[in-house]
């Protein structure tokens, strides 16, 4: 059975004066892998940063609409429990310098000083360590600090950081940008089987990526949500021309 | 906090839980609710103690805003009575004598001046050698750290043993410079003061300077290099000029330090409140500064106007290094955002 | 031509030899400095210089422990003050930046910086300790009439005043380093659900440990040595004690009033706590180095 998970209903955001979010509207269903692309500065990542409410993070924004996880608006409810039901994944690794690979996983758990029993916790971690398809690398070497890790395992150490709060839904940030291709490949690979337990919203730059990973793909444009559709019927036969002029390479 | 978050909380609660169950996705709903209350719950409250964390941030900003109107506004009413009974001419006054309750300060901005402005100028060629050397000459490597460390460290020794040493040490070798030019023997004065502030005071803009001319960007000097200039010429005209204004800047710091300078300046300065009539009297005599003098008889003034005397020259001595340091400061940071 | 070349080729060898000798000479006082405090002070100390209390005039022996206390209680409680406030306002000042609080009270910061030590003292002394004398005068008048004129200095003002010149070390320093980290740290400690105040004392701030901690230790080693300051607020005491509302001894107050004695026994005091002193204030920028260097690269 599918439902909404996420749903915009003519959602604007604004960096001050800053148009950059207008009018979106789109329903976004559980268990999917949803692709957001377009060109720079079309809004996708403000948009996704809206979700998890860390727009409002930057001095001088506003929002104004609906934007809602399942029945609830996410403007309604606590930021603080919105970032723990929505994770987020970023650009660059941002693993904490000063943690071990082991609390960075719980660190979700540890800095708010939520206890825990130690078997629990243990279990959390190879859990999501191994949905992070991390685990084997580093289960020796749990304690020490995530300095050594390549760029492509930081990363899934922060994946496995967001999975190992459970949440609803997990944003990524244009995730693979800073990797190198093989890094890219094994986090894509991941993106398949984390759909299973969450639903992934990817903002990406990378078109060939948004057609690779992805069940359906959100075309932004200048603030717009131009297309929304199933990846297959995007890709092939998009609706919109400003989509199909973006696909074949017009601008990007 | 908005009073629709309280309810939406319980519908959210509700809704939540009971969407993911008729997903069939949650074997125990009653676990799950709980855990999700609990999250729930802490969210709210590690809300307010958000609230109050922010509120103490701004608390402890505009404590510091108050200290500095506090210190202003004692000062000044402090001074108060000294404004009033003596008006703006005791600044230029030429006499203190409280006995008589007679009240001049010339003769303390003459010290202060001639003091700090000797020192600054024994100063600056050795702080600007350094900071050419340091900036220039040897940027990186064991001896650069040496020399770099030294410097910190004479930064670092307290101004009352660099007093006191001096007292003991230096004042016997002045006493014996000055028979030999046929001065009034007294070893303690305003050169010997002078001589030591200027080493107090060289650290301040030295580093500034070091820091400044590293910053002087490569292909600037480069170009001039590839003109055929040697290191003198470079040094001379491209990176003095370009740096000008921040060396500026680091003498100003200095001779603010020097205004304020107390204790080492107090233990050398001799401590007399006459005016010496000629230059090289006033020079290698004793005298006394805005500072020395506070420091002396603050705690033996028994009457107001004696007291607001002293304290009035506080408040001149706050007024002139805070302009002299803000205006340095505001010269680096136009320097640092060029 | 060649000869110009030459001629400036020189110059610029005179230059730099200009230049090197300026900038070593000036380490010769310094190491004058240094090596004669610690062949005067040196001989001074030993046990009973750093238990006993300092003799009365005319007998010998004598120590500097009521300096040795003082000083360490007067800075614990400094810090104490100085330290919290330091680096929340440091926070302040590196989140807000910007601001129009920011702004005004990054300018008082600077002009703190800039206060003379002296004027620091004098202030003090009107909010701290005349008022503790008018107090005491009333409440204690039989007391006073005693001709008490100590009544009102207290190791409490001390701290207050030294504590005022630690703030903006302790400041600019916090403020410095927590600039310089990369904010994609706080973004992904706020993403995971973490409130604003947990991201900044659990995150934050112990990832600019190093540079905060380097702040705190410059701050303390300025103000051990600071004299003017306390020349009208914790004013000194003869006596070993460890009242906080009554006169406290520190090692430079004490350095500054048996330096200028007439009694060669407390000049030799001087001295010992000269040596000490120095040593306090050489090791800690020492540590300092070495603790910043050591955490820098791990960083």
């Amino acid at each position: 059975m599918e439902y909404t998970v996420v749903s915009a209903s003519k959602f604007n955001a604004w960096f001050g004066d800053n148009h950059a979010v207008k009018d979106v509207s789109i329903k976004i269903e559980k268990n999917q892998v949803v692709a957001v692309m377009g060109p720079s500065g079309c809004g996708k990542t403000t948009f996704l940063r809206c979700i998890n409410r860390m727009h409002e993070l930057i001095p001088g924004t506003t929002t104004k609409g609906s934007l809602k996880l399942y029945d609830d608006d996410v403007y309604t409810m606590n930021p603080i429990y919105v970032r723990y039901k929505i994770g987020m994944v970023f650009q660059r690794p941002n693993p904490f310098p000063n943690l071990s690979i082991y609390d960075n996983v719980v660190a979700g758990y540890k800095l708010n000083g939520l206890k825990m029993a130690k078997a629990d916790m243990d279990n959390i971690v190879e859990k999501s360590l191994t949905s992070a398809a991390l685990w084997k690398e580093v289960k020796d070497s749990l304690h020490k600090k995530g300095t050594f890790l390549s760029g492509g395992q930081q990363q899934r150490l922060c994946i496995a950081r967001a999975i190992a709060m459970e949440p609803e839904v997990i944003l990524f940030d244009e995730p693979t940008s800073a990797l190198d291709p093989i890094s890219t490949s094994s986090v894509e690979q991941l993106f398949h089987e984390l759909k299973t337990n969450y639903t992934l919203i990817i903002v990406t730059h990378n078109m060939q990526q948004a057609a690779r990973v992805s069940d359906k793909t959100a075309f932004f444009y200048v603030g717009e949500l131009v297309e929304f559709d199933d990846t297959k019927q995007m890709f092939t036969a998009p609706k919109d021309t400003r989509t199909q002029n973006y696909i074949t390479g017009r601008f990007s | 906090m908005d009073p629709s978050l309280k309810t939406g909380k319980k519908s959210m609660k509700k809704n939540k839980v009971d969407n993911a169950a008729a997903a069939g996705l949650i074997a125990d709903k009653e676990q799950v609710t709980l855990r999700e209350n609990k999250r729930l719950d802490l969210a709210y409250s590690q809300m307010i103690w958000e609230s109050i964390f922010k509120f103490i941030l701004i608390i402890m900003s505009i404590v510091l805003v108050i200290i500095v109107i506090g210190v202003l506004i004692t000062l000044i009413m402090q001074s108060m009575p000294s404004i009033k009974s003596l008006g703006l001419g005791y600044l230029w006054g030429k006499v203190w004598d409280p006995v008589n309750n007679v009240y001049g300060a010339y003769p303390f901005l003459i010290g202060t001046l001639l003091t700090s402005f000797t020192a600054l100028i024994i100063s600056i060629p050795f702080s600007y050698a350094i900071s050419i050397y340091l900036g220039e000459y040897n940027v990186k490597g064991w001896l650069s750290n040496l020399l770099k460390n030294t410097i910190e460290l004479i930064a670092a020794v307290p101004s009352v043993i660099y007093g006191f040493w001096g007292l003991f040490v230096l004042v016997p070798v002045v006493r014996t410079f000055e028979i030999k030019i046929g001065v009034a023997p007294y070893g303690v004065g305003i050169c010997t003061a002078s001589l030591v502030l200027a080493v107090m005071i060289i650290p301040y803009a030295a580093s500034l300077g070091t820091s400044l001319i590293r910053m002087v960007p490569s292909p600037l000097k480069e170009g001039a290099y590839a003109l055929g200039a040697t290191r003198f010429e470079v040094i001379r005209s491209v990176i003095l000029p370009y740096t000008r204004s921040g060396l500026f800047a680091g003498i100003l710091l200095s001779l603010g330090r020097a205004l304020g300078e107390t204790m080492a300046v107090t233990l050398l300065i001799g401590n007399t409140s006459a005016i010496a009539h000629t230059i090289k009297e006033a020079f290698f005599g004793p005298g006394n500064t805005m500072a020395s003098v506070i420091a002396n008889e603050f705690t033996e003034a028994d009457h107001t106007v004696y007291l607001s005397a002293l304290i009035e020259l506080g408040l001149v001595l706050f007024l002139v290094t805070v302009i002299i340091n803000l205006i340095g400061k505001r010269i680096i940071t136009r320097y640092t955002n060029k | 031509m060649e000869a110009r070349i030459g001629v400036r080729n020189t110059k610029s060898i005179l230059f730099k030899s200009l230049i090197v000798f300026l900038a070593f000479v000036i380490t010769i006082p310094l190491i004058i400095v240094l090596l004669y405090i610690i062949k005067m002070g040196v001989m001074q100390v030993n046990w009973h210089f750093l238990t006993k209390i300092p003799a009365p005039v005319g007998e010998t022996g004598g120590g500097v422990s009521n300096a040795l206390l003082g000083s360490f209680i007067i800075v614990l409680m400094s810090s104490i003050v100085a330290i919290p406030v330091g680096i929340l306002a440091g926070i302040y000042l590196s989140e807000n930046a910007g601001t129009r609080l920011a702004y005004y009270s990054g300018l008082c910061v600077d002009i703190l910086q800039g206060v003379p030590s002296i004027v620091v003292g004098i202030v003090i002394y009107f909010w701290l300790v005349k008022p503790w004398t008018l107090l005491n005068i009333s409440f204690f008048k039989f007391h006073v009439l005693i001709a008490n004129p100590l009544s009102g200095f207290s190791a409490i003002s001390g701290s207050v005043a030294l504590a005022i010149m630690m703030l903006p070390i302790i400041i600019r320093a916090t403020e410095q380093t927590l600039l310089l980290l990369p904010p994609s740290l706080k973004e992904a400690a706020l993403s995971l659900g973490v409130p604003y105040h947990r991201v900044i004392l659990k995150v934050i701030v112990p990832c600019g440990f190093a540079g905060i901690l380097s702040g705190i230790m410059l701050a303390v080693a300025r103000i051990i040595g600071e004299t003017a300051p306390l020349l009208f607020t914790a004013f000194g005491n003869p006596y070993l004690s460890i009242s906080i509302t009554r006169p406290m001894e520190t090692l430079p107050h004490l350095i500054y009033t048996y330096a200028t004695s007439p009694y060669n026994d407390w000049i030799n005091l001087a001295w010992g706590a000269s040596f000490i002193l120095l040593m306090f204030v050489l090791l800690l920028n020492i540590f300092t180095k070495l603790i910043t260097r050591k955490w820098n690269i791990q960083l």
